[in-house]
């Protein structure tokens, strides 16, 4: 049986636009489990990236709860977020989102150092060993305008998990890359949930989307369709890509 | 044209703060200078006039009647540098008057009634239609309306010689054209033509009199022939009997400088503000431009790819600023409109003077044009980076060479986390800062060179000059060589009193005509700055003005002349002081009666058993009765009020500038701040997706501004160690102050410093508001 980590219980969000009520959720419910690689897939303006945001605590929600560790996130102060989003959440974004006048290593080091559980050098230690791992040690102390789109999501993908983060949120992380930076960034999110890290994904690529344990559907503003897969193997990949096509047919995808 | 109105109208709404502050700016620093300089400007107009109306002449003499000769009239007839002369008559009261029983420390001079007088209404803001003065009424000189006791209805009273009481009610206040200045020591007071004849008549002493309290003195009024100088006839005449036989020679421009005086003073101090505040303001908008070509580079990569050019869209900052500049000076002089004629209404209290109270907008607009044109001048500089911007590499995102402007070398530490933050962002960002820290550093100087004015321009410090507890008039025939007798006889009741003298006479020196003082006992009389004090009959103390006039240093020889006799003397030092505007010599009591010189002109006593003040004083005033009315020694009610003014003045000047200053930083520091808040914006999302609570952002960014102030706060307290006093010595010289002695501690350095500081920080605080209020989403939101 999975665990739960992450609950989403009706919840709503609306926005005013032009005197006028935009509606992005409508009555969000999904659960997501421990373990799992899991893709919110959906068309533009479904709501994908607003269910990432709402979810990670990042955006507020209109209505309705998020429950995470018996506490619901949408009632939670700022500076609980805070604590939070470096304790127990990472988040890769698409346009990476490095600080520009740090360089790799410092940005990958500066949430560590926020972690008051682990000492300076313990933290120091952990990103050396992620810089490796992601194959930018050589690089470290180049500033991210100096690197490639792919070398700075793979420094993102490093910042976000220095702190081993219970649920990893990554929002297009392969959006902004080209198809080989794209094909290294994913490797390093399978092997990282091959790990034992939860993933929550989004993103509209049917290639990025295989990856996943588990495929989640939405549509106007709720989740619609939800597919359970195997864990992924390369070899598969051909047969898994037909499959998940033809699950997102079905939905009209 | 069109297109460049409409990106400049987008421009203005995209970057509010920077339009509204560069106006705000602006509009401080016209209001700064635009009091002063119509102060100054109305003052001028009204003296020129008011010299004209009056006919005075190139040059003054002053004399006692009994000293002028037809030979000295007639020399000046045949004077080719004189182009004519005309002689008026007035009185020196020699006595203390009475007023309302009490005796005022104050001398008085009479005038004879005429149909110019112009007497001042009630209010002061006009002069009264009732232009006549009967017999038994005296109008006095504006300037003691500060006396509280000389009000009109109240009784002045004077003793002639001939013992006879006279008697006047005052009926008003006049305004004294060329002598009433309060920087004047005399008062030109106004009798009824009646009095007036009749005094002259009957009442009048003579120089060579026993008793000398009431005398005729001649004002004669020289106009110097075309091409001649005020100097050039000063020089001519000085060997002539006219001017050795004088008791003062001012000329024309030395008379209207005493009215002028402090305005002239505070003329140079607002010249240095605004010069500081306009720096800053160049500073300030080299940042924003700065700040604006980074953040719209791409924007900037379009319009070039668009076919804009370079000096085009320079056009766009200069259309921007200059609008903002213009507005901000006209909203600055409008503001200062109901401020100037307060101020202009309050000056009045020293010129004692009726001017407009208008701002002299004509002026006021020449000075902010100019300024504008400097400041346009400085955005084509500031601007220069537009020509650097390569439309492709803009557009593709390629910013690197205006974005960044150093190498990071600030290390990134768990311990101290924050503030290894702030070194980095300081660092990386240096050149904008140092922007900044130069500001602060301005700023900090200026507070820190008001304090130091402050601390010379104490009235108390420079006009008190009074020793003792028993004063000690001059009724005639008291002179140098009486001093030893009067102290024997003070001591024989008190045997460790001290009688103190100052004789003080306008003698030739070299060919400069200053007051020449000499005392009985020498010690704290001035403020020394160089050498000593002269301790033998011929030697003599110069100030550092009148030496460098005079091209004399310590150790060189002097010669003054007075009357028919002339003696050389050896400069032995030099001091300082505000009378005179400076020009003072100083010499012993011999070497006065060396030159035939031996009035003394005030005395004190100063006793060791003060309960012994009423004995003592009736003593002097019965054995010594004649040739000297001795007195409780108080400084005068119209001294006291003069200070309270000029202290009042003085504080609300410096007030006034303290807040500007302030303002002007909060205005900076706001700007700035904003500027910093939107560049970062998405450094700051991303710092808070990360973790990092609102608090410590806000306390991150409001620390680095505090840091760029303490940076500069170092700087400028440095800056105002080794330049503040020169910059306060040359805004005091004027007023006869060359030497700046005011103690400094270190809490002159740390107030302003720790108030900018705590500014910047305060404010920087409050701007960054915003990371608190606005979800991570919206700020890494493009």
């Amino acid at each position: 049986m999975k665990k739960t980590i992450l609950s989403a219980k009706e919840v709503f969000k609306s926005f005013a636009h032009n005197g006028k009520q935009v509606h992005i959720l409508t009555g969000m419910n999904v659960d997501i489990y421990e373990g799992d690689f899991t893709v919110i897939m959906g068309a533009s303006g479904s709501g994908k990236s607003t269910t990432l945001y709402v979810l990670s605590g990042m955006d507020g929600a209109t209505g309705g709860s998020v429950i995470y560790n018996g506490e619901d996130l949408t009632k939670l102060s700022e500076k609980k977020l805070s604590v939070l989003r470096y304790s127990d959440f990472g988040f890769v974004f698409q346009q990476m989102h490095l600080v520009s006048n740090l360089s790799l290593y410092e940005n990958i080091i500066v949430p560590g150092y926020l972690n008051k559980k682990r000492s300076a050098s313990e933290t120091e230690k952990r990103a050396d060993e992620l810089l490796e791992k992601m194959g930018i040690s050589d690089i470290r102390d180049h500033l991210p305008s100096q690197c490639s789109g792919g070398e700075q999501q793979r420094c993102a993908i490093a910042r976000a998990v220095i702190n081993e983060p219970k649920l990893l949120f990554a929002d297009e992380p392969t959006g902004a890359l080209n198809r080989k930076n794209t094909s290294e960034v994913l490797d390093l999110l399978t092997e990282l949930n091959r790990n034992g890290q939860s993933i929550l994904m989004v993103t509209h690529d049917l290639k990025a989307a295989c990856r996943a344990s588990r495929i989640l559907y939405i549509e106007d503003g709720r989740i619609i369709g939800d597919l359970d897969l195997a864990m992924y193997d390369e070899k598969d990949e051909k047969s898994r890509e037909t499959q998940v096509n033809a699950w997102l047919t079905s939905l009209e995808w | 044209m069109k297109s460049i109105l409409k990106l400049m109208q987008a421009h203005i709404r995209r970057g509010k703060d920077a339009f509204f502050g560069i106006l705000l700016l602006m509009s401080l620093i016209t209001f700064s200078f635009s009091g002063t300089v119509s102060n100054d400007d109305v003052l001028r107009n009204e003296l020129e006039k008011n010299f004209a109306e009056e006919n005075v002449g190139d040059l003054v003499i002053m004399m006692y009647d009994d000293n002028l000769t037809e030979d000295m009239l007639s020399s000046l007839d045949s004077n080719t540098k004189v182009a004519g002369y005309s002689v008026k008559k007035l009185m020196y009261l020699k006595s203390l008057p009475v007023v309302d029983g009490h005796e005022e420390e104050v001398v008085l001079n009479f005038r004879r009634w005429n149909e110019d007088i112009n007497i001042f209404n009630d209010s002061s803001d006009g002069f009264t239609e009732d232009n006549e003065l009967k017999q038994g009424e005296i109008l006095l000189p504006y300037k003691l309306k500060m006396n509280k006791r000389m009000k009109p209805g109240a009784e002045i009273s004077f003793t002639t010689s001939s013992g006879r009481i006279e008697k006047y009610t005052v009926k008003g206040f006049y305004e004294d054209k060329v002598f009433g200045a309060t920087t004047v020591t005399d008062s030109y007071c106004v009798l009824p033509e009646e009095d007036y004849d009749r005094l002259a008549a009957e009442e009048l002493d003579h120089t060579d009199s026993p008793r000398r309290l009431l005398l005729m003195a001649a004002e004669i009024h020289i106009y110097a022939a075309d091409g001649v100088t005020a100097a050039d006839l000063s020089r001519d005449l000085t060997d002539g009997p006219l001017i050795r036989s004088a008791n003062a020679v001012s000329s024309r421009q030395h008379l209207m400088e005493l009215f002028e005086m402090y305005s002239n003073t505070g003329t140079r101090g607002m010249a240095v503000f605004t010069l500081i505040l306009l720096t800053a303001i160049l500073i300030t908008m080299h940042n924003s431009i700065s700040a604006s070509v980074e953040m719209e580079y791409t924007d900037l990569g379009i319009l070039r790819a668009l076919g804009f050019s370079v000096s085009r869209i320079r056009l766009i900052y200069v259309a921007e600023y200059v609008l903002a500049l213009v507005a901000g000076s006209i909203l600055g002089i409008v503001v200062s409109i109901p401020v100037c004629a307060v101020l202009i209404r309050k000056w009045m209290n020293i010129t004692c003077i009726l001017t407009d109270t208008g701002v002299s907008l004509f002026k006021c607009a020449v000075m902010a044009i100019a300024m504008i044109l400097v400041c346009i001048g400085f955005i084509f500089i500031a601007t220069s980076k537009v020509s650097h911007i390569s439309p492709v590499r803009a557009i593709s995102g390629g910013r690197s060479e205006v974005y960044f402007d150093s190498r990071l070398n600030s290390r990134i530490r768990k311990h101290p986390f924050s503030l290894s933050l702030v070194l980095r962002q300081l660092n990386t960002h240096r050149r904008n800062y140092a922007g900044t820290a130069f500001i602060v550093a301005i700023l900090v100087y200026f507070l820190v060179s008001i304090t130091l004015l402050t601390a010379n321009l104490d009235p108390d410090k420079l006009f008190s000059t009074t020793k003792g507890e028993i004063n000690i008039l001059n009724t005639g025939g008291l002179t140098i060589s009486n001093a030893d007798e009067i102290e024997d006889a003070v001591r024989e009741m008190d045997s460790g009193a001290s009688l103190y003298t100052k004789s003080a006479h306008r003698m030739i020196v070299d060919w400069e005509f200053v007051s020449v003082d000499s005392f009985r006992r020498t010690e704290d009389q001035y403020d020394i700055i160089d050498g000593r004090q002269p301790k033998f009959d011929n030697e003599i103390m110069l100030t550092k003005n009148l030496a460098d006039d005079l091209g004399k240093t310590i150790g060189d020889t002097v010669t003054v002349t007075y009357m028919d006799k002339k003696e050389e003397y050896i400069v032995t030092g030099y001091f300082q002081t505000i009378f005179e505007f400076g020009n003072v010599s100083m010499m012993t009591s011999e070497g006065m009666t060396k030159l035939g010189y031996n009035d003394i002109r005030e005395a004190q006593v100063s006793l060791s058993d003060t309960s012994k003040k009423d004995e003592i004083t009736d003593m002097l005033n019965s054995r010594f009765a004649d040739r000297l009315s001795a007195s409780e020694n108080k400084e005068s009610a119209t001294m006291l009020t003069y200070k309270k003014i000029v202290n009042v003045l003085m504080n609300s000047s410096i007030y006034t500038m303290y807040i500007v200053i302030l303002i002007f930083a909060a205005v900076v520091v706001v700007m700035l701040c904003r500027r910093s808040f939107i560049r970062e914006r998405t450094d700051i999302g991303i710092f808070k997706a990360l973790g990092m609570s609102a608090g410590s952002l806000r306390n991150q960014f409001a620390l680095r501004f505090a840091a760029v102030a303490l940076i500069g706060s170092v700087v400028g307290g440095a800056a105002s160690a080794f330049l503040a006093r020169k910059m306060i010595a040359f805004m005091l010289k004027i007023v006869g102050l060359t030497d700046i002695k005011a103690a400094v501690s270190p809490m002159t350095f740390a107030l302003p410093a720790a108030a900018v500081c705590i500014c910047f920080f305060v404010f920087a605080y409050i701007v960054s508001g915003k990371i608190k209020s606005v979800d991570v989403r919206e700020l890494i939101t493009e």
